[in-house]
């Protein structure tokens, strides 16, 4: 009786399983699989983190030299400030910056103070 | 990827799992382990040492290369052969498997616990460092390391401080500068391999820990449902220090367990060298480690020879703070803070202020019925765990079944405690902190309860024939 209870909940158990993977690649993991699948690395980190920004951080990656300084004046979301320390670093961020990096009108922007 | 790159990566964790093998036989004093067991420790306890090796070139002021690290570890191991301890990497035959042949059952277990081992590899590899703690406490921290060639010397002082939390432990960064020297380079896709392989291990920690007490086809089925459990899967592939945290907390009190079981020296010290290591990865792992004694102390107080267990437990103690206090020395010679917590702050006022927020309460039991009966993200372990200790709850309480029963009961209890010590702004309500975390947090201790479900079906006899 007590085994019979437990291959119950087991089958239970592996219903759920079976349930919540395959719901979890329907509802979009799948498509997500597939689109990370067929991008190189680099495409990758666009798709992640969104191709205007990727490409606002390579952008500002060319133009500050590895030393330069910057301030964070505002920005779209808080990871967006971590992301761009992030990808920006060894530039440092300093109260007395180079540039100035700040988010309007949709957009982030770069100026050299 | 880069061919490589990956080929270094691959040769790296293999010579890092061969260093915590190292390890792991000079500590067992002789005492052998299944192959698999040992490797499985070994990867844990290996990227944990060479990673905080990282920390003594630190004091020592200097650069810690991929030679400079390995050198020590390649110095024992000749030693080893030379002075004839070859005998020492023997391992246990592996006796238990020789039950018959696998079961049609079996097999699907395994095919379950392979398909999420393979999709938690998938998930971590597939796309770069994205979540918010993964790349702001933990990716910054490493690309730091790895590009000044190790810890600069006012990392401490000033240059973590830019980022949250600088009092958190720094181990999962170092793994990943780590791995980055491994490679060569930065690459923020194959550095994710450190979690999925802590998945791996603690799968197999866990079954050979089951084996101790259940057949294959039970300790497989137990095995199975801790590898199902969506929110361990999903944390074992995003970069988040939990999951590391997680593995070394629930080697630390199984090994604790199995030492009072069998009384085996070995087993004490690898139980005290993972919860050290637990103490290194989150500040939750010193919460960790003083449930863990307190649950020792017990065990001494109620079963042991006083004198000999006092020397035990002096000795596992010593163990744990003489590894992990270093830590502690440079939070508070640099000053270091934690925003959550804000433990610069804290003391006894705060302890007893803890007691005038009794009125988050509500929000705090609220949150835990939530992970409770949440079967998205962990089907139906919580229920499975009530059920059962409704069902057995004089027997949880008896014998040596008691231990984990109150470890759980400990650790569920200081988490949820934990919550009144945060301080908050006056009317800012405590929901976005419970809800934000809490589930992290139940990864914890989530082996530790699957665990204990499979003694008490052991105890009751539920699976036998």
């Amino acid at each position: 009786m007590r085994k019979r209870i437990v291959y119950s909940v087991l089958a239970i158990w592996i219903f759920f399983w079976i349930l919540f993977f395959a719901r979890g690649l329907y509802k979009g993991n799948l498509r997500k699989y597939r689109a990370l699948l067929s991008r190189s690395a680099e495409a990758r980190i666009s798709y992640i983190i969104g191709a205007e920004f990727h490409s606002f951080l390579k952008e500002a990656m060319d133009m500050m030299p590895k030393d330069a300084t910057y301030r964070i004046a505002s920005e779209r979301k808080p990871i967006d400030r971590y992301r761009i320390i992030y990808y920006l670093y060894p530039r440092k961020i300093s109260n007395e910056p180079d540039y100035n990096i700040y988010y309007k009108g949709g957009q982030y922007i770069l100026r050299k103070l | 990827m880069n061919l490589i790159g990956a080929i270094r990566l691959i040769l790296g964790l293999t010579v890092t799992t061969a260093v915590g093998w190292l390890f792991v036989k000079i500590i067992s004093l002789g005492e052998k382990r299944p192959f698999l067991e040992e490797k499985a420790l070994g990867y844990g306890l290996g990227i944990a040492i060479l990673s905080l090796s990282f920390i003594d070139f630190w004091f020592l002021g200097l650069k810690p290369t991929f030679i400079y690290i390995l050198l020590p570890w390649i110095v024992v191991f000749i030693l080893l052969i030379i002075t004839k301890r070859i005998t020492l990497f023997r391992t246990q035959a592996t006796r238990y498997d020789a039950e018959g042949p696998i079961t049609f059952l079996e097999k699907f277990l395994l095919f379950g616990i392979s398909v999420e081992v393979i999709h938690s590899f998938f998930k971590a590899l597939v796309k770069p460092i994205e979540a918010f703690d993964s790349v702001a406490m933990y990716a910054i921290r490493a690309k730091v390391f790895f590009e000044a060639g190790g810890i600069p010397a006012d990392f401490f002082k000033t240059i973590t401080k830019a980022f949250p939390n600088s009092g958190h432990p720094p181990m999962i960064p170092l793994a990943e500068a780590w791995i980055y020297t491994i490679m060569g380079g930065l690459n923020d896709l194959l550095v994710k391999i450190i979690f999925p392989l802590f998945f791996v291990s603690l799968i197999i920690i866990f079954y050979f820990a089951l084996r101790g007490f259940l057949n294959r086809k039970a300790a497989l089925i137990f095995t199975f449902i801790l590898a199902t459990i969506p929110q361990l899967n999903h944390y074992a592939s995003i970069g988040y220090a939990d999951f590391a945290l997680t593995f070394y907390f629930t080697a630390g009190f199984i090994y604790l367990f199995k030492w009072m079981r069998g009384k085996i020296k070995s087993d004490l010290f690898i139980s005290a060298i993972s919860l050290a290591f637990a103490c290194w990865v989150k500040l939750e792992g010193w919460a960790l480690f003083l449930c863990c004694a307190l649950i020792f102390i017990l065990f001494i107080m109620l079963e042991f020879r006083k004198r000999e267990g006092f020397i035990r437990l002096i000795t596992f103690l010593l163990i744990v703070l003489i590894l992990a206090s270093p830590w502690l020395f440079i939070v508070k010679s640099a000053g270091l803070e934690n925003e959550v917590y804000k433990f610069e702050s804290i003391g006894a006022n705060r302890f007893i202020s803890s007691f005038t927020n009794l009125d988050r309460l509500p929000r705090i039991l609220y949150e835990f019925q939530k992970q409770f009966f949440g079967p998205k993200k962990w089907n139906i372990v919580w229920i499975i765990f009530m059920a059962l200790f409704i069902l057995n709850i004089k027997t949880v309480f008896r014998g040596e079944l008691k231990y984990p029963t109150l470890l759980l009961i400990l650790v569920i209890a200081a988490y949820g405690y934990s919550y009144l010590l945060i301080p908050l702004k006056p009317g800012e309500p405590i929901n976005w902190n419970v809800g934000s975390t809490l589930s992290r947090l139940f990864i914890h201790f989530t082996p530790l309860a699957v665990y204990w479900i499979a003694c008490v079906c052991h105890k009751k006899g539920y699976l036998e024939n």
